[in-house]
């Protein structure tokens, strides 16, 4: 086949008083080769699909929820935290379920978070001097526990999320009294019922 | 010579779920040769061709349904088939532990003299052998212009190198193949 006249002239331009020839690619190909290579390119995406398929059953069952094959001794989660638990913190401890646990431990932060915020609270009334209104004497009667454990049943997250922001925008302790003489604080601790 | 479809003619044929296949086909029918060229000149050896032809095809019929025509067709085809032959010729070169052009064209040359028809009188083949002393992105080039007589602006679409660049790197190829040819007489 010739060439295009551009192809001739640019390699004249390139390498001038070379002649170049119509050279062709010499390879061959075996006979029948360009019949025969659309049915393998169709039969070659065939097979490649069929692995595609094969690739979405897979992915199905990915999708399902199958439990693990392997076998466990009955109920061995219920003695290996047994074991775990004499190893560490005791022999005969009883193992409390996780989520009951945690429960407990938010509990008693927040009961301990409140009555640090009641404790706050009275001290701008003075509590530590021991000013409680007498017009109120059932308050003063009753002990801090008595406190917590009403503020623990009858306010909600909420109540005491506002209750902190109360006691910030107070901002309790920078009004707190700071011309108190360590001798005053002494004599109020000696002299003081801190039972109750 | 069969006549063939245009390629948008082609391509709404692929993307139709009723004629995808039709189109397809006639797709391959249309390209094969050509790609088979481009690639078997690339690589030499007939085996390594047909394997690459056939993923070419495959990618293609993969990505059909994505070809958005930011290029035409016969763009997207070639670059397909080229980034298979880099890929191809970078994997040989690694696992015969191969880092110098060099020893790589000398397997090349290997492959071309196992030909049944290879004659090393013969100039079509002195030509083939100085193409392979060529680095793979100068043979490339060379390939596609003296053989495919493309175009450099479309070489460059497909090449995603400025037509300049290209230029040059023809030029230098035809001196080095004319350097080989001169040295072997």
């Amino acid at each position: 086949m010739k060439k295009d006249v551009d192809i001739r002239e640019e390699l004249n331009s390139i390498l001038p008083g070379i002649s170049w020839t119509d050279t062709e690619c010499p390879f061959d190909v075996p006979q029948a080769y360009f019949e025969e290579l659309h049915p393998r390119i169709i039969a070659r995406i065939a097979n490649e699909s069929a692995d595609l398929d094969a690739l979405s059953t897979e992915t199905d069952i990915l999708q399902k929820h199958y439990e693990i094959p392997f076998e466990i001794p009955e109920k061995y989660f219920q003695q290996l935290s047994d074991s775990i638990l004499s190893k560490t913190v005791g022999k005969h401890r009883q193992i409390q379920p996780t989520n009951v646990h945690s429960r407990k431990i938010i509990y008693f932060i927040l009961s301990a978070a409140a009555a640090l915020l009641l404790l706050i609270g009275l001290s701008r009334r003075n509590f530590f001097h021991r000013q409680v209104p007498q017009s109120n004497p059932t308050f003063a009667a009753l002990s801090n526990q008595e406190i917590v454990d009403y503020l623990n049943y009858h306010m909600s997250l909420l109540d005491k999320e506002e209750l902190i922001n109360n006691m910030e925008a107070g901002s309790t302790i920078s009004n707190l009294s700071t011309d108190i003489s360590t001798s005053s604080l002494e004599n109020y601790l000696d002299s003081a019922d801190l039972t109750n | 010579m069969a006549e063939f479809p245009e390629d948008s003619i082609l391509l709404e044929l692929c993307r139709e779920p009723g004629s995808k296949e039709k189109g397809f086909t006639t797709l391959v029918y249309k390209y094969q040769e050509r790609i088979y060229w481009h690639i078997r000149r690339m690589v030499v050896n007939h085996e390594d061709a047909n394997d690459l032809v056939q993923n070419v095809f495959l990618k293609v019929w993969k990505h059909l349904d994505g070809f958005r025509e930011e290029s035409s067709l016969f763009t997207w085809l070639y670059r397909i088939a080229t980034n298979e032959c880099i890929n191809f010729l970078n994997q040989q070169k690694n696992k015969r532990h191969i880092s110098l052009d060099q020893d790589h064209t000398h397997s090349l040359r290997l492959f071309l003299k196992q030909d049944d028809s290879f004659n090393a009188t013969k100039l079509e083949w002195k030509l083939q052998e100085a193409i392979l002393q060529l680095p793979d992105k100068q043979r490339l080039v060379f390939n596609l212009r003296y053989f495919d007589e493309m175009p450099y602006e479309k070489m460059s679409q497909i090449l995603e190198t400025s037509v300049g660049a290209l230029k040059a790197s023809y030029h230098h190829a035809a001196k080095k193949i004319e350097q080989f040819i001169r040295s072997q007489i």
